[in-house]
């Protein structure tokens, strides 16, 4: 009897330990929102909790109207899909390459991917502008200051990592799948596409969701590389208007929370996903 | 419909590794051969250079009259069933059946016609538009073979398809595996490293070891006439008993030899060819060592170390001094009184005693 | 066909079709990380300032004089601020990486057993670190403020633990004003990787371990903490690589709004950054970060190997 009643009372306190960490963990996004829903006084004072339940949206419009950050979403957004799409092909491609074949050169390869983690932005920051700058020169294509600038440089950057992550997926798939493609009339690439692809969504939904989470996250390139409004993204903007608004609180709260949102929601969608395969992922790494 | 020919055929990954290392032989056109051996040995390698998954390194596979070495897997006219069924998970069973004539191009009236009729044979059409992962094993391994039925292949490719399945479901398998030979025709080639399945379902089986073949013969041919230790050992459980000995004399019809216990049994084989006091190894299969009276002329005194009855049978296994193994007697039913602990009588009959020489390989036994 | 007869020795084909499909992915990793890395080194030798950097890599050669004047802050104002912010570096990546996996794994093992809701609970935890970087910089900016921010209202206000209102900002704390954010955005991510990793581990070794009358914590010292220990040894190491660049959180946190990070709060990449900028020191700037990037290869290096055989782990 009292076994039972202690166990139950162990669970009843770890539920409660569990939940408390939930909420203190939340608590700072709880405060962003809700400090971008109140007036400026109110918030320069610190008194956002006394607000009761009357909520100030005006503020969302004022961020929009005062600072172009519908131009700064919108460059967010499009580079970020892009970039996605692209890197989550080249990589998952290549990861296909590492996972299932050894050939001369795939040693090289993997160790030229881990060491591409451990370059400092900053090292590479002045070679790559003066690429892009001489491309704009030589060529006539500017990169600089342009979409297709960013996209390649992120498709480059994050192309590595998720590399890592697609090979552990496609490890966990047993050969014979493919075997039996190749005997029932597939080409290679044909069983790649027909049933290695369908079958590892989950790990390909899991890559794209984390490649988007890094190229939305990206601040020292987009800000280096570009000067104008039309392509620089929100973490340039945010940066700009924490210099032009410095005490708005209130304002910056709701940039703030506008910029989590479309992360938060790409996240939320693929979840189940991306926490199977992250996991799964790493695990075996 | 077609024969499997095997000239010479090798393969190696480097220089020095070879997994395969010569092996020439010809299976019959609607023959059902089981390539059996220990892990490793390269049964599974062969088969899937006859399906065109591995490279062929040297030699020939001819499938029919054809060259098959540059032939793509897909146009060899093999079909395989994979051990773990390698069915697509994410397509429905009805999917998993066409997929392979879906790519090969073929008119959707045929497709579903003979799929219909795989499904038939295999007892599976309820299961057309389930997924792999809501069927049971036995039910996914029909699938795979259903997979392979569709193709009217000219040979049918089997690597271990039993094995993951529990033991009385294998049994099941198995007779109905036997069956779908008998009314198909066609050729297969079985791979397994299960003995009871190759002599139960092979017409010939080919005994391979290190990428050699050791035999090739029908089942009880094998059995009553291995050509070496491997072999010997390799079919027939319990295994047989093997005794390490010395030859004292040899003619063509009976050699006679002396056991480590000083006691001299013969053999009725033709040893002639080698020298007295050569070292021997006599072998005998459980069920032909007889129980004896303590005075016959040869009986050799045992004592039981343990009785195990398995109810059609037991089987004994029997301390011999001066002889290091226990050998292991098999006796029909549970009638025959005996106890652990007990001493008793046993003989070799000579017509059941075979020799093999200190290379392993054994002396012709007098017909 | 023709067909020799006897044995045919066949030579291994080429097979293009892995080389193939790594083609994008290894043409951008070269023109985007290899080209840049061996130009940064050239950068590194040269002298590089206003006047000079319209010549690129034309400019003056100037060989290891860059390394020299960082290293003994002749003319450097990089050097000036670089102990500093190596010392902070150095604290801060190993502070934040220890926490983050030891509080990951501390939830992590919160979280293995079955309740209601666990799903839920294990996607609420996940929300910090889907918090862009420089949002975090931004909010924990916000509530790091001494007379509005969040914090100092709780602590103060609510809890009473301060009497007077302490500065996060500025001195000593600021290093705990960078540490926290980081490590709350930086956990869940261990924490889920360490609760799959739990979830793999059979339940029968604990089972064992129960009926030979171990109590559960030196269960988890002695069978879980040696089974995760190649997992550990890897995220750590994927941590200090992820935090010794850290650049976002800082840069918004100080650099725009509340100006200086500080003697604690100021890290490797803000200050280099901030330092070749400002005083055009780009030769001197890739001095630094090529040197930090071979330190790294080294770290990475040895820690791999020391750690390898416990990482092919035996079961």
């Amino acid at each position: 009897m009292s076994k039972s009643m202690s166990k139950r009372t162990t669970n009843a306190l770890l539920n409660t330990l569990t939940w408390a960490v939930v909420a203190l963990s939340l608590l700072p996004i709880l405060w962003m929102v809700l400090s971008s829903l109140r007036n400026y006084s109110d918030v320069a004072s610190g008194q956002q909790l006394d607000g009761g339940l009357t909520f100030q949206w005006q503020n969302y419009v004022d961020m929009w109207v005062n600072v172009d950050f519908f131009s700064y979403f919108k460059n967010s957004l499009v580079i970020c899909s892009i970039t996605t799409v692209l890197a989550t092909a080249s990589a998952t491609c290549a990861a296909y390459a590492l996972a299932r074949f050894r050939f001369r050169g795939s040693d090289t390869v993997s160790v030229g991917i881990s060491v591409t983690q451990v370059i400092p932005g900053m090292l590479f920051f002045l070679p790559l502008y003066m690429l892009y700058k001489n491309i704009g020169e030589s060529w006539g294509m500017t990169m600089l200051d342009t979409y297709h600038g960013l996209i390649f440089l992120y498709v480059a950057l994050f192309t590595p990592a998720s590399i890592w992550i697609m090979r552990g997926f496609f490890v966990s798939i047993p050969r014979e799948l493919e075997d039996a493609a190749i005997i029932d009339g597939c080409s290679r690439f044909g069983a790649f596409v027909r049933i290695v692809l369908p079958i590892s969504a989950p790990g390909i939904i899991a890559t794209a969701t984390f490649i988007f989470l890094l190229a939305w996250d990206e601040l020292f390139f987009a800000w280096t590389l570009t000067s104008s409004s039309s392509v620089q993204t929100i973490p340039v903007g945010i940066r700009l208007f924490i210099g032009q608004f410095q005490q708005r609180y209130d304002l910056m709260m709701a940039a703030a929370t506008v910029s989590t949102l479309p992360v938060l929601i790409a996240f939320l969608v693929c979840q189940r996903f991306f926490v199977k395969g992250l996991a799964a992922g790493a695990v075996k790494g | 419909m077609a024969s499997v020919s095997f000239k010479n055929v090798s393969k190696h990954y480097t220089k020095d590794i070879g997994v395969i290392n010569g092996v020439d032989f010809a299976i019959d056109d609607g023959e059902f051969v089981v390539f059996v051996g220990p892990s490793g040995c390269g049964k599974s390698t062969l088969l899937r250079m006859v399906a065109g998954l591995e490279d062929i390194t040297e030699g020939e596979i001819h499938i029919g009259s054809e060259l098959a070495n540059d032939v793509p897997a897909s146009k060899r006219g093999v079909a395989m069933v994979f051990q773990s069924y390698a069915l697509y998970p994410h397509m429905t069973v009805k999917e998993n059946l066409g997929f392979a004539l879906k790519m090969a191009g073929k008119p959707k009236t045929e497709i579903t016609e003979r799929i219909n009729k795989a499904a038939d044979i295999l007892q599976i059409t309820h299961l057309l538009d389930r997924k792999p992962k809501a069927l049971s094993g036995g039910q996914r391994q029909r699938v795979a073979i259903g997979r392979a039925i569709v193709r009217q292949p000219k040979v049918f490719l089997f690597d271990e398809p039993l094995s993951n399945l529990d033991a009385s479901l294998r049994q099941n398998m198995r007779v109905e595996l036997s069956k779908l030979h008998r009314d198909l025709g066609t050729t297969m080639i079985y791979v397994t490293h299960d003995q009871v399945e190759a002599m139960t379902l092979a017409d010939r089986i080919v005994v391979f070891n290190a990428g050699l073949v050791q035999q090739i013969g029908s089942p009880l041919e094998l059995y009553d006439n291995p050509a070496n230790l491997f072999v010997a050992g390799f079919l027939g459980a319990p295994k047989m008993n093997l005794i390490a000995g010395k030859l004292a004399h040899a003619d063509t019809a009976a050699a006679k030899v002396n056991l480590p216990n000083g006691q001299q049994v013969a053999a009725a084989v033709d040893a002639s060819v080698a020298r007295a006091d050569a070292g021997v190894t006599l072998g005998i299969r459980s069920e032909h060592i007889r129980l004896a009276d303590a005075d016959v002329p040869n009986a050799i005194s045992a004592k039981v170390a343990l009785i195990e009855h398995l109810g059609d049978q037991m089987l004994a296994y029997l301390n011999i001094a001066g002889i290091p193994d226990e050998l292991c007697m098999k006796l029909p039913g549970h009638t025959a009184n005996l106890r652990f602990d007990d001493t008793i009588s046993v003989v070799f009959p000579p017509e059941n005693c075979l020799l093999f020489d200190a290379a392993g390989n054994a002396f012709a036994r007098r017909k | 066909m023709h067909i020799l007869p006897g044995s045919i020795v066949r030579k291994k084909k080429f097979d293009a079709f892995p080389y193939l499909l790594l083609i994008p992915a290894v043409l951008m990793m070269l023109a985007v990380n290899l080209t840049p890395i061996i130009e940064g080194f050239m950068m590194s030798l040269l002298k590089l300032n206003q006047y000079t950097l319209s010549q690129y890599l034309d400019a003056p050669f100037v060989g290891l004089d860059n390394y020299r004047r960082v290293l003994t802050g002749e003319h450097s104002p990089i050097r000036a601020g670089m102990t500093l912010a190596l010392r902070n570096t150095v604290l801060y990546t190993l502070a934040v990486s220890v926490l983050s996996i030891v509080i990951g794994l501390a939830v992590a093992v919160l979280l293995n057993r079955n309740f209601p809701g666990k799903n839920l609970a294990r996607t609420l935890l996940l929300l910090p670190w889907i918090v862009p970087s420089y949002v975090v910089g931004t909010l924990w900016g916000f509530m790091w403020q001494r007379d509005v921010g969040i914090i100092n209202i709780v602590l103060c206000d609510w809890l009473h633990l301060f009497n007077e209102r302490p500065f996060w900002l500025l001195g000593s704390n600021s290093f705990w004003a960078i540490v926290i954010p980081t490590v709350w955005r930086g956990w869940p991510v261990m924490m889920l990787i360490f609760l799959a990793a739990l979830q793999a581990i059979p339940e029968d070794q604990y089972e064992a371990a129960t009926l030979d009358g171990v109590s559960k914590w030196k269960q988890f010292l002695h069978i879980t903490l040696p089974l995760l220990k190649p997992i550990i040894v890897i995220q750590f190491m994927f941590q200090i690589i992820d935090n010794v660049y850290s650049y976002n959180i800082v840069s918004m946190m100080f650099g725009n709004g509340a100006g200086h990070p500080g003697e604690w709060a100021d890290l490797l990449m803000p200050l280099l950054t901030r330092q070749s900028f400002s005083y055009w020191l780009f030769g001197q700037g890739a001095a630094v970060s090529f040197v930090m990037m071979m330190i790294m290869l080294i770290f990475v290096g040895v820690w791999m190997t020391t750690f390898k055989r416990s990482m092919t782990s035996d079961e």
